[in-house]
């Protein structure tokens, strides 16, 4: 098995806060990992160190084994590092089908076959439609669209399920996993939906106050006692 | 040694008024997120105001009703202005404060008149002292000692009165004041109050040193940009800072680089931005509104094209019957629409605020003139030569600019533009100075005004039809993507600064070929291309068009133009322009496009 990403003792601060402290993991091609942690435990920190929106205080990574830490987010992902944001950025001037083809263009993608992406995500109705124009769950559906279609190697959805009701998050989900098996595609996803996370997650990294605190099979962290702990209010959700 | 020192302590008596103006223009946009352009205005009329007073009465009475007095201004400023655009994308901000700028401009020009007026001494500083035997004005060491007064007092406001920590939290969190309680409109209005004041205690102790002028305002507001983005927006350290730099820099510049003082204002300028982006003292996130508002581009279909097409015809065979006056009319209708499509296709469509676009128009006619001056070539070559310089001013000044965004950007080039103007008056060996550059005259087969018209309208017209494919095609797509959503334009792969950099280009090479013609169309060029005016028409001629639709500049530079040509005779102009501009930006955010698009809803829903 070869390693897609590698993060090595990374630390990011703000000011005195240590938001990501020494942090160190590997991702192997193709799997499917979840990173899940309390409110401000450093997911998105996390995500933004490792596209590139944030300069790290100190650490690295590597993707497929080249270094990108002093990479420009563009670059990056140009190397196959995909990502979607926790609030969904999308192009608000644009239709739905437009900010595909953003995506595709910038990717240099033109075989992909933006409908019935759109299609299997249920977003179809809206291909003409002004980004304006939906709600905020078809909203997160067209940046995951987006994401999917610049065909990425390692893609990193931070919560990609937020604003959907139950079956709607299975549903995509669901796709989600398909469509990473097919192209082999290496996900990271954080998650509050433990449905989520203990359904589909491989493996499931666990963060707190910036560090790495679990890391292992769904089976391993539900019986982690420290995961317990800071869950300790959620314990019902683990064990569901 | 000893005119060195003097030397140093007039530097730090112009840092004073300039770091008054500064901290009071850094107050207003932490805690409101307004750049207010009109508080060079502000400055003007608090020197004004202080020489009519100090007709009747003492001096120092006249400076303190002067500051009170132009601080009332600023707070009915916010009250009918400005409180009606918090919400508003920085743009209309932007413009709406230009709009006062030509608004206060022309009320001055009627209550004080054109002419330069001298005030007084000040009662008690009329001497000089003498320091290691140089004279030094008292007035000087008065003013030095007024600045560190001011510094003190905002520092103690700051940290020590409920007003100073309500300033602070919300120009570090503007979310916090709802948290604490407080109304925010009480807290704006205050804060215009004071820092309208300051600015008008600065022209007002201005007054013993330099009569009361109508040029005052302009030229203080592109030094004190210099000093906010040196110093960095909402930090009062940090104007004092870069107050004293630019002050010093004036003082000794003036004994090196007498012809070109503002250039060194620009080189430290661009050597702080290079390093520390947001300013020696300026944080790095200050979250900040949209910069334009994001909207599909205003197409009109069928009928559009329709329209583009009759308007071609018409074009074409107008020469054949119209009286030659509006032949000349229209070739300079060309050209401005030429000019305001470049700004349109780097503001619409990439969403970068310029308040400069006459660099770019300035230097394609002084490049055009000086290769006919200087190396005898021929039209032809000349308007190649136009958009070459334009390119070369839009690869420099792009490239700080896309370290910058939305007020930054707007601040910064202005000041670009305001330093090229001064430099086109300074460097008189080449430029000619004021008396600018004359008897540049079209080739033979082009003086005849038709053949004109018809060389304007091929040139205009391809570059205008180049620039609308642009937006509305792939490349517009991408560039709209970086307007729209940066972070996530970039994550999908687009270079972002390089598409933003390409775009000011693509604005600086239109613009220069603009400027090339301009210069054939009138024989000869002056610093007035380059200066704030002609920046400000670009602008209103995007606006008044209609920002997101491709046609906008157009139907802009041709309203614009009929406008101009049945009110510009008229006194207050000017006045009339600024009034229009505050209107747009406030009710028709969208221009003529817009309102012709609702109409043609409207009409569509009543059928
Ligand atoms: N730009 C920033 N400046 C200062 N502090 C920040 C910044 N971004 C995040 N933080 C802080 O860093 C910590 C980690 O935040 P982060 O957003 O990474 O958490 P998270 O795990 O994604 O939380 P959530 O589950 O709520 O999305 C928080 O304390 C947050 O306040
Ligand atoms: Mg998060």
């Amino acid at each position: 098995m070869t390693i897609a990403l590698e993060v090595k003792s990374l630390s990011k601060n703000f000011g005195g806060l240590k938001a990501i402290d020494d942090m160190s993991f590997s991702l192997d091609d193709g799997g499917f990992t979840a990173l899940i942690g309390p409110n401000g435990a450093g997911k998105t920190t996390c995500f933004n160190l490792l596209s590139g929106v944030l300069e790290p205080s100190a650490g690295g990574m590597l993707l497929h084994g080249q270094s990108i830490t002093s990479m420009p987010t563009h670059l990056r992902a140009r190397q196959g590092m995909g990502r979607t944001f926790q609030i969904a950025a999308t192009f608000r001037s644009m239709t739905v089908l437009e900010n595909i083809e953003v995506a595709l263009i910038a990717a240099k993608q033109d075989k992909f076959d933006a409908t019935a992406l759109l299609d299997e995500l249920g977003i179809a109705e809206h291909t003409d439609h002004i980004i304006t124009e939906l709600a905020y769950g078809d909203i997160k559906r067209v940046e995951l669209a987006m994401a999917l279609a610049s065909m990425p190697s390692v893609l990193l959805l931070d919560e990609p399920t937020a604003g959907m009701g139950a079956n709607e998050r299975l549903s995509i989900m669901e796709l989600i996993a398909r469509l990473a098996r097919v192209r082999g595609t290496t996900v990271l996803f954080t998650e509050h939906d433990m449905d989520s996370v203990f359904g589909f997650a491989e493996r499931i990294l666990v963060m707190d106050q910036g560090q790495l605190i679990a890391d292992g099979s769904p089976e391993d962290i539900r019986s982690n006692t420290h995961v317990q702990q800071i869950y300790l209010g959620d314990e019902a959700t683990l064990d569901a | 040694m000893a005119f060195y020192f003097a030397q140093f302590l007039t530097g730090l008596a112009s840092a004073s008024s300039l770091f008054l103006v500064a901290a009071g223009l850094s107050i207003i946009f932490g805690v409101t997120r307004i750049v207010n352009f009109a508080h060079g205005s502000l400055f003007m009329l608090g020197a004004f105001i202080a020489y009519s007073v100090s007709q009747h009465t003492s001096f120092w009475l006249a400076v303190t009703m002067a500051a009170i007095a132009v601080g009332t201004i600023g707070w009915c400023m916010e009250r009918g202005v400005l409180r009606k655009l918090y919400a508003a994308p920085e743009l209309f901000q932007l413009v709406a404060t230009f709009g006062l700028v030509l608004i206060i401009q022309d009320a001055a020009l009627w209550i004080w008149g054109p002419m330069d007026l001298l005030g007084p001494r000040a009662p008690g500083l009329e001497g000089v002292v003498r320091i290691f035997g140089e004279p030094i004005p008292e007035y000087d060491l008065f003013l030095i000692t007024i600045g560190l007064v001011v510094l003190a007092a905002t520092w103690w406001t700051f940290k020590r009165t409920r007003f100073g920590i309500l300033v602070r939290a919300a120009t570090e969190d503007p979310e916090m004041l709802q948290a604490l309680g407080v109304k925010p409109s009480t807290l704006f209005q205050a804060t215009f109050f004071i820092g309208a004041a300051l600015a008008g205690l600065g022209g007002a102790l201005e007054l013993p040193r330099q009569p009361a002028n109508l040029m005052m305002d302009l030229n203080i507001i592109a030094e004190v940009f210099v000093v906010v983005v040196i110093g960095g927006m909402g930090s009062i350290i940090g104007a004092f800072l870069a107050a004293l730099l630019i002050s010093q820099l004036n003082a000794f510049g003036i004994l090196i680089f007498p012809e070109i003082t503002l250039v060194a204002a620009f080189a430290a300028m661009a050597v702080v931005l290079i390093f520390k982006p947001y300013g020696l003292m300026g944080k790095l996130s200050i979250a900040t509104p949209n910069a334009v508002e994001i909207a599909p581009p205003m197409t009109f279909g069928r009928i559009g094209s329709f329209a583009g097409v009759s308007l071609m015809i018409v074009l074409v065979a107008l020469p054949f019957f119209a009286p030659s006056f509006v032949v000349v009319l229209l070739s300079d209708i060309f050209i401005f629409a030429l000019f305001a499509a470049g700004l349109h296709y780097m503001m619409g469509t990439g969403g970068l605020i310029s308040f400069g676009h006459a660099a770019f128009f300035g230097l394609g006619a002084y490049g055009a003139a000086l290769v006919v001056k200087g190396f005898g070539v021929s039209m032809p070559m000349a308007l190649v030569a136009a958009p070459v310089l334009a390119g070369f001013g839009a690869i420099i000044i792009g490239w700080f600019a896309i370290r910058l965004s939305g007020v930054y950007l707007a601040m910064l080039t202005l000041a670009a533009a305001q330093i090229l103007w001064s430099t086109a008056i300074q460097w008189q060996s080449v430029t000619g100075g004021d008396d600018g550059i004359l008897g540049i005259w079209p080739s033979t087969w082009a003086t005849d005004t038709t053949a004109f018209y018809y060389l304007a309208l091929a040139l205009c017209s391809t570059t205008i039809c180049a620039l609308i494919y642009l937006s509305l095609g792939q490349h517009g797509l991408l560039l709209r993507a970086t307007r729209d959503a940066a972070p996530r334009a970039a994550a999908l792969g687009i270079n972002v600064k390089a598409r933003q950099w390409l775009a000011i280009i693509i604005a600086g090479v239109s613009a220069g070929l603009a400027g090339g013609i301009f210069v054939f169309s009138k024989g000869s060029v002056f610093p007035d291309v380059l200066a704030i005016p002609n920046s400000v028409d670009a602008l209103v001629m995007v606006l008044l068009g209609g920002l997101h639709a491709p046609v906008g500049p157009i139907i802009g530079a041709g309203v614009f133009a009929l406008l101009e040509d049945g009110l510009s005779r008229l006194p207050y102009w000017r006045a009339l322009l600024g009034i229009t501009i505050v209107i747009v930006a406030i009710y028709a955010p969208n221009g003529l496009a817009g309102v012709f698009s609702k109409l043609r809803v409207l009409r569509t829903k009543s059928t």
